[in-house]
């Protein structure tokens, strides 16, 4: 009887671990699916990231700003920069200092 | 009916199916439940088998992942800058070939061919599917070409997947970044170096460079280099806390997308490679070698100091004839004088100043992160080469090294190892040196830039605080001292704080008569043309430029306004 115990409770063990994992699948197939999508997904925002790059370089900006904006952006000296401190519904303004 | 009785016999028939106990040692109860054993044991082996088959799914579907893209022969990782912008990167492509042996309608296929790509040199074409082996017909289309030639359905035409490497930053990282070949392994720069990690991981590698700075500095040095007509030239920003590199050019450059050969020496790493002798900016090592050794004080006088010495038979004399005979420590580094320097320099002596270089890392080969590092000229230290090398002639190292040296002196004499990959550790700094050297030297820098006397007044750009030396120096072609320049101007800012160290140098640059110099002394003056052909009439302007264009992006984005 004592064997027969033993006995069965392997198999059924084994029996409920398969059947837990054969229900796992499912959840596998879903976890492949999503990372195959998050791996499209990525590519997609490399490749617009590397546009975007390219499109906010230093020499575009500076293209930019010569054809559109020559006359409205103009270089500040950094003798004019300000910094803002806000404590408690005062603000306090003091010289930037590199 | 016979009279015979007939009868009736009963017999009692003895039992043929006597139970006889089998003698046999067969037990029939334990067979049967050895049976159900074995089959529930059957059963088990096959969820086993199945549970083992599920287990090793996963692990397969990542080994395929794997498969597709470590293990792919042409895979390399991508590099970024430190604010994550690509400096190079593989993108896959797709490559159309045709094979002949699949064609059944030729015809039809070259006109469809011929709609799509108009511009193709279809006779070459027709001639490589004459051959009857496959080819490659297009190489990195586009998507939407390849929408259209797989809405032919043609079976002859095959599509590959492939991955390229591309440089979107043109020549701009070039120097850092090298080349690779055709079988993809890098033959110069970090591509060479890092080879075998770019290969292996799949996270791109962050360095240490910004994009934008490298841009405005690049910008600067070719404009420069087309006023002064150099032959090269080299700028290195450095933060001094930790030596990560904000900058590294060198001129002239390439594209790495052109997949050149390079054997042209004029396209050197000036800035790592190229080992040059940079004149008076070594007088600050001396200088602070004596302070180190707490051998002199910023005021100390030197009195009665001659125009000119003789070593060994050769003059040791004063650029300027102009310069005083008495003169205090700090006077000898603003109005950069020879003959001070070799009196401070014989003050320290030979051992000490071997030492304190040495600290610096100015004479031996530096441990860089890309193969492409100079080895400084073997230095015979005696009497005489100590009298040089203390006003940096006949000595030889790397602007790198020169670079790393300064950001040593100023940052309160803390070890650092010049970075371009970026690491997310800091790891402790070791102090090497005197914390008085920094503060002595930094007021006499600052001096430099704005005194009468000094030498690099063209770089006092407003509220950047920057200090500096100079160096003017004879240029050695073939072990000879000839008339060309190497002129260097190593800047440091701001000086009440000291956050960089911007190392600039120009090859054989030549003065300019048309070039109009805006002093920035507030006295408005303009001059025209170049008066001599020096650092402080050359480098000092670019640096001056430089820090213009860098100064604020380096003051909000990394001052301590974050």
């Amino acid at each position: 009887m004592k064997k027969f115990s033993v006995i069965f409770l392997i198999l059924s063990l084994i029996l409920f671990t398969a059947i837990i994992k054969n229900s796992t699948k499912r959840i596998d197939d879903e976890i492949f699916s999503t990372k195959e999508n998050i791996r499209g997904l990525k590519k997609n925002f490399e490749d617009i990231k590397l546009e975007y790059d390219y499109l906010s370089s230093t020499y575009k900006l500076l293209e930019f700003h010569r054809l559109y904006f020559d006359k409205e952006l103009f270089k500040k000296d950094i003798k004019n920069f300000m910094i803002i401190n806000e404590k408690k519904n005062s603000l306090k303004i003091k010289q930037f200092k590199f | 009916m016979s009279n015979k009785d007939s009868r009736i016999v009963i017999e009692n028939q003895e039992n043929d199916f006597l139970y006889k106990k089998n003698k046999s040692n067969l037990n029939i109860t334990f067979n049967r439940i050895s049976f159900i054993f074995f089959i529930f044991l059957i059963i088990g082996l096959i969820y086993s088998i199945h549970l083992i088959h599920l287990g090793s799914r996963k692990s397969k579907i990542e080994n395929s992942d794997n498969l597709n893209q470590i293990s792919n022969k042409l895979y390399r990782a991508d590099i970024v800058d430190r604010n994550q912008k690509y400096l190079v990167k593989t993108i896959n492509s797709i490559d159309i070939g045709i094979s002949p042996s699949k064609i059944i309608d030729e015809k039809k296929l070259l006109i469809n061919l011929k709609l799509i790509f108009p511009d193709k040199n279809y006779f070459e074409v027709q001639k490589r599917i004459n051959k009857g082996k496959f080819f490659y017909f297009k190489k990195n289309i586009s998507e939407e070409n390849y929408e259209k030639l797989m809405q032919l359905g043609d079976k002859s035409i095959e599509p590959r997947d492939n991955l390229i490497r591309i440089y979107p930053q043109k020549n701009l990282f070039s120097h850092i970044i090298g080349q690779i070949d055709s079988d993809n392994n890098g033959i110069s720069g970090l591509e060479k170096s890092l080879d075998k990690k770019l290969k292996s991981i799949r996270e791109p590698i962050k360095l240490t460079v910004d994009k934008d700075i490298q841009y405005l500095i690049r910008r600067e040095l070719i404009k420069f280099n087309e006023i002064f007509r150099t032959k090269g030239s080299a700028a290195i920003l450095m933060n001094v806390t930790d030596g990560e590199i904000l900058s590294l050019v060198s001129l002239p450059d390439f594209n790495p997308n052109k997949r050149e050969r390079i054997s042209d020496i004029n396209f050197i790493n000036r800035a790592t490679k190229g080992v040059y002798e940079f004149g008076s900016v070594f007088k600050t090592f001396t200088l602070a070698a004596a302070f180190d050794s707490k051998l002199i004080e910023p005021q100390t006088e030197f009195i009665d100091l001659p125009k000119s010495l003789s070593c060994a038979g050769f003059p040791i004399r004063e650029y300027d004839n102009k310069i005083p005979s008495n003169l205090t420590a700090e006077q000898i580094l603003i109005r950069s004088g020879n003959i001070g320097s070799v009196r401070i320099g014989q003050k320290v002596g030979e051992e000490k100043f071997k030492l304190f270089l040495n600290k610096l890392g100015i004479l031996e080969k530096i441990n860089f992160e890309i193969e492409e590092v100079g080895k400084p000229i073997e230095f015979n230290w005696g009497k005489c080469p100590l009298a040089t090398a203390s006003f940096g002639h006949g000595i030889t190292t790397t602007l790198l090294q020169l670079a790393k040296a300064y950001s040593i002196i100023v940052n309160g004499g803390y070890h650092i190892q010049p970075r371009l990959i970026k690491i997310d550790k800091k790891n402790d700094r070791e102090k090497i040196l005197n914390g008085e050297v920094s503060k002595k030297i930094l007021s006499i820098l600052r001096k430099i830039v704005t005194s009468k006397e000094g030498t690099a007044s063209l770089a006092n750009v407003n509220g950047y605080e920057i200090g500096g030396k100079t160096g003017t120096a004879n240029k050695i072609i073939d072990g000879i001292y000839s008339n060309k320049k190497i002129n260097t101007f190593v800047s440091v800012f701001p000086t009440s704080n000291p956050k960089f160290v911007l190392a600039v140098m120009l090859d054989e640059s030549q003065n300019n008569e048309n070039y109009i110099y805006n002093y920035r002394d507030g006295s408005n003056f303009k001059l025209k043309g170049s008066p001599r052909n020096t650092a402080g009439w050359t480098t000092v302007e670019v640096v001056g430029q430089i820090v213009e264009k860098i100064g604020p992006i380096l003051a909000t984005k990394y001052g301590d306004i974050n």
